[in-house]
C-alpha cells in the first residue's frame, strides 16, 4: 500500500469564513509534524488562530506562503511520509480539487467586490428630503432648503418641489424628467429671455456626450471624401426579389467596406495606448438612432458573411437597438463604424470617430448627378462617402487607398 | 428590614385601606360587569388582596412590579390612581392608558407599575430586565414579577427564573397559587405539585406563605427584599391563596365544588383575618377600620360614577402612541 | 475615509454609543462568551459574528451581559430594562430564533407604548443575523423583515452596507421605540467607507444607490449589492435604473419609491424573503395604489420561491435571487407590450 499523502487546506472556522491569510508557518518544509500539532497561523477577518496538522508525517510542500490568502478548502500544504516520491507529491498537488465554499446565489461570480455605498446623509444631518425630490430640485435649479416639506415629519417630497416650481413660475407644470422654468437671473441666458425647457440628460446621453467630446478633442481627425457611382450596385440590388429580405444599399456597403478593411488592416483597427490592434475580421459598428440616443451595435466578422446574411443580421441588430434590448457584448468592441444619413437626404457629412476605433465612414444619400461617361454627358446614381480617420494611426495615403478600394467595390459590385 | 411587628398605625391603616379598596373595587366591578356596560372581559382579584398589599407595602415608587391579567389588586397596591383605573376599565379617554389597554394592561411608569399583562408568563422576563436596571442603578431597588400557579408552568417563567439566578439580579418572583390555572386545578397542572420546591431547584431562595395573611406575606417579602439588596439575588415567594370569583367574570366555575367559595370566604378572607389580628395585637380599633370601610365604598361609588360619565376616546386617538416618532 | 467591514462598523457603533451613554447595555448569548468556561478566557467569542467583540473588556460584565440560551428572557429582560430606564441592545444571534420569543417581541415590547396609552417608552434594540446563502439550513437562514414589519409598534432596520449599518445602529440605540435590527450574515465582511465619528442615518429615508431613468429597482439588504451589479451591467447598454435601498422596512420610505416610479413607469422589487405577504408584495400593493396610472408594465417581483431555505448549496444557490435574475427581471419589465 502506498504511503498516504495528506492535504493541508485552508480551514473553515465559523459559519461565514470564506478565506484566510497565512500569517506565519511554524514549521519549515521537510520537518516532521504530528497530527494535532499547531503548524501555522491563519488570520481571518475575525480572528487569528492556529491550524493543526491533519495527519502525522513530513511537511513536504508549502503551497501558500506567509502573507498569502486562500479560499476555504484550498490547498496550502502537503504532508506525506519521507518515502513518498516527489513526483507523487507533484501529481497530488496538480490533481487536488478544492471544496467550493461560496455564498453566492445561482449564476453569479464568486468574487463579489461590492462598490462603496453611496453616502447618505452627511454626519449628523437629518435627511428630510426624498432623494427623488432632491434630484428634481437639482434639475430645476431649485435651492431645496427653500422648499417647505409636507410629507412625513415635514419631509420634502417630489410634489413639494413641483408645487414650489409651479408657484415660482405659474402656468408651467413641472414634471420629473422635463420641466419648464423661467431662467434664473444668474443663469447664462439673457435676463430678458422668455421661458425655456430644461431637459436633463439621461445617463446614456451623458455617456455619448462625454465620449464624443473626448474623441473630437483628442483625436487628430482628417477627412477624405469621394463621390462613388452606385448604378451597378442598385441594379444588382434590383435583381433581388423585392420583400423584407432584400438587402439594403447599406448592407452592400457593409460588405464592400468589410472586404476593403481586410485589404487595409491599418484602417481595421483600434488604438490602445501606444499599440495598434489590427483586427483579423471586420467588426463593423452600425450607428443607429434609437429613441434614447445613438447606439452602435456591431456586425461581427462582416468579411465572412454574405450580403444576405449581413442584411438579416443588421436588421435584427437595428431592431433590438431601437427596443433597447441589446446585450452588452453586442455593443462593445468593433474595428470600424459606418454611419449612414442618406435616408434623411443628407448629401454629405463628416462623422466623429468612435474611439478607440481609428476611422469612420459617413455615407450620404444616393442621388442622380450629371456625369461624364465616354466623353458624353450622362446621368448617374452617386453618393458621397466621407472617411474620417485618426492621423496618429492612419496616414492620408492609407485612408485614400482604403477609400479607393471601397469605391471600386461599389462601382463594380460583382465581387460582393 | 422592617418586619410586620414593627409596622406603625399609619402603615397598618394604609395596608387595610388598600386591601379594603381592592375588595370593594372588585366587588363593585362584579356587579357592574353584569350590566354589560364594561367592555371586554375582566379578571377579578378579590380574595387575594393580602398578597398584593403585603408585597407592595415593602416597595416604593422606584421599585418595579410586573403584573398579570388579574392585575387590579397589584395596581392599587402599587399606588395607581383608582379613578384612572376605573376609567380605563370602562374604556374612557382619560383612563390610565387612555382607553387603549383596558383591564388587562393597566400601567403607570411613575409608580413603578410596568403593566398588567394579558399573556400568562409574559411578565417575568420583563421583571428580570427591570431588575438588571435596578442592579445597574445600585440604589437598592428591586423588581417583582407577579404570577399565578398557571404562569409557573410557562417556559418563559423558567427562563426568567434561571436568568435571574445566573445574573444574580434583585428580582422577586411571587406566585399567587389560587388553586386554579384558569379552569384547571393547580394540583393537576403543576406536575411536582410543589412550586416552591421547583423554584428552589433553580437555585434561588424560596418560601411558601399563607397568602390570606397580610403579615406573613409582608414578612416573607421583607426577607426577599433584604436578600436582594444584599446582593443575594432572586427569591421566589409562593402565596397560597384563593380567588372569590371565577377565572373571568361570567365564568360559571363548574370546576369548583358548590360550597367551596362560601367556605373559603370564611376561612381565607384576608380582611377578616387582618381585623382579628388588629384586635389581638390591640394596634387598631374596629371603629377606625369601619370608617375606612365606609370611605372605601364611597370612593368606589364616586369613581364608578365618574367613569360612567367620562367621554370615550376620539377616533383620532386610534393612531397615536403606536410610535414616539415614525 | 477608512474602509471598514459592516461587522466592524457595527462594532464601532456599539463602542461609541456605550461610551456616550451609560444606560446602553448589551445582552445575549455569547455576546462576550467564555463565562464559566475552563480556559478562563473571558471574552471567548465577542458574539458568534464578532460584532460585540471588545465590549466586555472595555465596559465590564455589568453592561455586557452573557445570558443563558433563553430568548424569551433575553428579549423580555431587554424590554423590562428599557421600561426601567436603560437602553438595552439585545442580541438573538440568528433571526430564526424569534420563534421562541415571539411573545416578548410582538405582544410585549411592540405594544407597550400603545396599550399603556403613551405612558411608556421602550428603547430596545434587538439585533439578529438573518439571511440565506451560507448553507445554514432552514432554521438559520430566514429573512424575517416582512414578519417583523407586519407588527405595528416595531421599527425594522435592514442595512445593506457598512456606512448605513453604523449610522442606523446608532440611530436605533438613540431611538425611543423598539427596533428590530436585522444584519444580513453575508454582508458582515462587506467593506465600505465609514466615518470614524459617530453619526446617525435616519429611519424611513431610502438611499438612492443608483440613478437612472428607465426602471425603478427596489432592493433590500443583501439584494442591494446584487441589484447594483445587475444595474451597472445594464447601464453599459444604456439601460439605466433608479436603485432604491429603503434601509428600513418600518418605517418604509414608500414616497421615494412612488416618486421614482412616477418617472420610470417600471418597477422591479428584489426581496430575499418568500413572496407571500412579503415586503415585495407590500411595496407592489402601495405602488399599485398610488402610482397605477404611471405604470407602463406590470410590476415584477424577484424573490425566492415560497419554500423554506434549503441546505444543500446546489439548492440554496437556486433559492437566493442573484444578479442574473435581477437583470432578467429588469429586461422583462422593459419589454413593450
Amino acid at each position: 500500500m502506498a504511503a498516504p499523502i495528506s492535504s493541508l487546506t485552508m480551514p473553515k472556522w465559523g459559519i461565514e469564513m470564506t478565506e484566510g491569510t497565512i500569517t506565519s508557518w511554524r514549521v519549515t518544509p521537510g520537518t516532521r509534524v504530528e497530527k494535532g500539532q499547531e503548524i501555522l497561523d491563519v488570520e481571518t477577518e475575525k480572528i487569528v488562530n492556529a491550524v493543526e496538522a491533519p495527519a502525522s508525517g513530513v511537511l513536504r510542500r508549502i503551497i501558500a506562503g506567509e502573507g498569502e490568502t486562500r479560499a476555504v478548502g484550498e490547498l496550502i500544504g502537503i504532508i506525506a511520509d519521507e518515502g513518498v516520491g516527489d513526483a507523487d507529491i507533484e501529481r497530488f498537488a496538480a490533481g487536488f480539487v478544492a471544496a467550493v465554499v461560496s455564498f453566492e446565489p445561482a449564476g453569479t461570480p464568486a468574487d463579489e467586490t461590492p462598490g462603496a455605498p453611496a453616502p447618505a446623509a452627511a454626519e449628523g444631518e437629518e435627511a428630510r428630503v426624498s432623494p427623488i425630490a432632491r434630484r428634481l430640485a437639482e434639475r430645476l435649479g431649485i435651492d431645496i432648503s427653500l422648499v417647505k416639506g409636507t410629507g412625513r415629519n415635514g419631509r420634502v417630497s417630489k410634489e413639494d418641489v413641483e408645487a414650489y416650481a409651479a408657484q415660482r413660475n405659474p402656468g408651467a407644470a413641472a414634471t420629473a424628467s422635463t420641466a419648464a422654468v423661467t431662467a434664473p437671473a444668474a443663469a447664462a441666458a439673457p435676463a430678458s429671455a422668455s421661458a425655456f425647457r430644461r431637459v436633463s440628460m439621461s445617463s446614456r446621453r451623458r455617456t455619448i456626450a462625454r465620449r464624443l467630446q473626448e474623441s473630437k478633442q483628442t483625436i487628430p481627425h482628417y477627412r477624405l471624401a469621394v463621390e462613388v457611382e452606385f448604378g451597378a450596385l442598385l441594379e444588382l440590388r434590383a435583381a433581388h426579389p423585392a420583400g423584407p429580405s432584400r438587402p439594403s444599399v447599406n448592407d452592400y456597403l457593409l460588405r464592400a467596406a468589410a472586404l476593403a478593411l481586410i485589404e487595409h488592416p491599418q484602417v481595421n483597427a483600434q488604438l490602445d495606448g501606444d499599440d495598434v490592434l489590427q483586427f483579423e475580421h471586420a467588426d463593423i459598428a452600425v450607428a443607429v438612432a434609437a429613441e434614447a440616443g445613438l447606439v452602435t451595435p456591431i456586425l461581427r466578422a462582416a468579411d465572412t458573411k454574405s450580403v444576405a446574411e449581413i442584411a438579416a443580421e443588421s436588421r435584427a441588430l437595428v431592431e433590438r437597438a431601437r427596443q433597447g434590448t441589446l446585450q452588452r457584448e453586442e455593443i462593445t468592441g468593433g474595428s470600424f463604424t459606418i454611419s449612414n444619413l442618406g435616408m434623411f437626404g443628407i448629401s454629405r457629412f463628416d462623422a466623429i470617430i468612435n474611439a478607440p476605433q481609428v476611422a469612420i465612414l459617413a455615407v450620404g444619400a444616393v442621388g442622380k448627378r450629371v456625369m461624364v461617361r465616354d466623353d458624353r454627358v450622362a446621368i448617374g446614381e452617386f453618393a458621397t462617402l466621407t472617411l474620417s480617420a485618426d492621423h496618429r494611426v492612419v496616414d492620408g495615403a492609407v485612408g485614400a487607398a482604403f477609400l479607393r478600394s471601397l469605391g471600386d467595390r461599389v462601382r463594380d459590385p460583382r465581387g460582393l | 428590614m422592617i418586619d410586620s411587628t414593627g409596622l406603625g398605625r399609619e402603615r397598618l391603616l394604609r395596608a387595610y385601606r388598600n386591601m379594603r379598596l381592592i375588595r370593594d373595587f372588585e366587588e363593585r366591578l362584579h356587579v357592574e360587569i353584569a350590566t354589560g356596560e364594561i367592555p371586554g372581559f375582566t379578571h377579578l382579584y378579590a380574595g387575594q388582596e393580602a398578597v398584593a398589599v403585603g408585597i407592595c407595602e415593602q416597595l416604593g415608587d422606584a421599585d418595579y412590579i410586573v403584573s398579570t391579567h388579574r392585575g387590579h389588586g397589584h395596581c392599587i397596591a402599587k399606588g395607581c390612581d383608582p379613578g384612572g383605573m376605573m376609567k380605563e376599565i370602562y374604556g374612557r379617554r382619560d383612563g390610565l392608558c387612555h382607553g387603549k389597554g383596558g383591564s388587562m394592561h393597566i400601567a403607570d411608569m411613575a409608580k413603578g407599575m410596568l403593566g398588567a399583562n394579558a399573556i400568562v408568563g409574559g411578565g417575568p422576563p420583563l421583571a428580570v430586565g427591570a431588575a438588571i436596571a435596578c442592579k445597574r442603578r445600585g440604589a437598592g431597588n428591586v423588581s417583582v414579577a407577579f404570577g399565578g400557579d398557571g404562569s409557573a408552568n410557562q417556559g418563559t417563567v423558567f427562563e426568567a427564573m434561571n436568568m435571574a439566578v445566573v445574573l444574580q439580579v434583585p428580582a422577586i418572583f411571587v406566585f399567587e397559587n389560587n388553586g386554579y390555572s384558569e379552569h384547571t386545578g393547580a394540583d393537576y397542572a403543576v406536575g411536582s405539585k410543589d412550586l416552591t420546591g421547583r423554584a428552589r431547584g433553580f437555585g434561588m431562595a424560596a418560601e411558601c406563605v399563607d397568602g390570606a395573611d397580610f403579615h406573613s406575606v409582608y414578612d416573607a417579602m421583607g426577607r426577599a427584599v433584604a436578600r436582594a439588596r444584599a446582593g443575594g439575588g432572586p427569591t421566589s415567594i409562593e402565596a397560597k391563596i384563593t380567588r372569590f370569583y371565577g377565572h373571568f367574570e361570567g365564568d360559571p366555575q363548574k370546576y369548583r365544588a358548590q360550597d367551596e367559595v362560601a367556605t373559603l370566604r370564611e376561612s381565607m378572607d384576608c380582611l377578616k383575618r387582618f381585623r382579628a389580628r388588629m384586635r389581638t395585637d390591640g394596634k387598631l380599633g374596629d371603629p377606625e377600620l369601619d370608617a375606612i370601610d365606609a370611605e372605601s365604598l364611597a370612593l368606589v361609588d364616586r369613581i364608578v360614577a365618574e367613569a360612567k360619565a367620562a367621554p370615550p376616546p376620539s377616533e383620532a386617538d386610534l393612531y397615536t402612541d403606536v410610535y414616539i416618532d415614525y | 475615509m477608512p474602509q471598514m467591514t459592516m461587522r466592524d462598523a457595527l462594532n464601532q457603533a456599539l463602542h461609541q454609543e456605550m461610551e456616550r451613554d451609560e444606560r446602553v447595555i448589551v445582552l445575549g448569548e455569547d455576546v462576550s462568551g467564555g463565562a464559566g468556561g475552563t480556559s478562563g478566557e473571558r471574552e471567548a467569542s465577542g458574539g458568534i459574528f464578532g460584532v460585540t467583540k471588545g465590549l466586555l473588556p472595555r465596559f465590564g460584565a455589568d453592561r455586557v451581559i452573557d445570558t443563558p440560551i433563553s430568548e424569551s428572557a433575553i428579549v423580555g429582560a431587554a424590554g423590562g430594562a428599557a421600561l426601567a430606564g436603560l437602553r438595552p441592545v439585545a442580541e438573538l444571534m440568528f433571526a430564526d430564533f424569534v420563534g421562541v420569543c415571539m411573545d416578548q417581541i410582538y405582544n410585549q415590547i411592540a405594544k407597550f407604548r400603545y396599550m399603556f396609552g403613551g405612558r411608556s417608552t421602550c428603547p430596545v434594540v434587538i439585533r439578529m443575523a438573518m439571511g440565506a446563502g451560507m448553507n445554514m439550513g432552514p432554521q438559520h437562514s430566514q429573512s424575517i423583515y416582512a414578519m417583523m414589519t407586519a407588527v405595528p409598534g416595531l421599527k425594522v432596520v435592514v442595512p445593506s452596507n457598512a456606512y448605513d449599518a453604523k449610522g442606523l445602529l446608532i440611530q436605533a440605540i438613540r431611538d425611543d421605540d423598539p427596533v428590530i435590527f436585522l444584519e444580513h450574515k453575508a454582508l458582515y465582511p462587506r467593506k465600505g467607507e465609514v466615518p470614524a465619528n459617530p453619526y446617525t442615518v435616519p429611519f424611513g429615508e431610502a438611499n438612492l444607490v443608483r440613478e437612472g431613468e428607465h426602471v425603478t429597482v427596489v432592493a433590500i439588504a443583501r439584494m442591494v449589492p446584487f441589484a447594483e451589479r445587475a444595474v451597472d451591467s445594464l447601464a453599459k447598454e444604456g439601460i439605466t435604473c433608479d436603485l432604491i435601498d429603503p434601509r428600513t422596512t418600518s418605517p418604509l420610505d414608500i414616497d421615494t419609491i412612488v416618486e421614482s416610479v412616477e418617472g420610470t413607469g417600471r418597477l422591479v422589487i428584489v426581496d430575499e424573503s418568500p413572496p407571500r405577504c412579503s415586503l415585495a408584495a407590500d411595496i407592489a400593493a402601495s405602488v399599485a395604489e398610488r402610482a397605477f396610472k404611471h405604470l407602463k408594465r406590470p410590476i415584477v417581483r424577484v424573490t425566492p420561491p415560497h419554500t423554506p431555505v434549503p441546505f444543500a448549496p446546489a439548492l440554496e444557490r437556486a433559492y437566493v435571487p442573484g444578479p442574473p435574475r435581477i437583470e432578467a427581471a429588469i429586461r422583462t419589465v422593459l419589454k413593450e407590450t
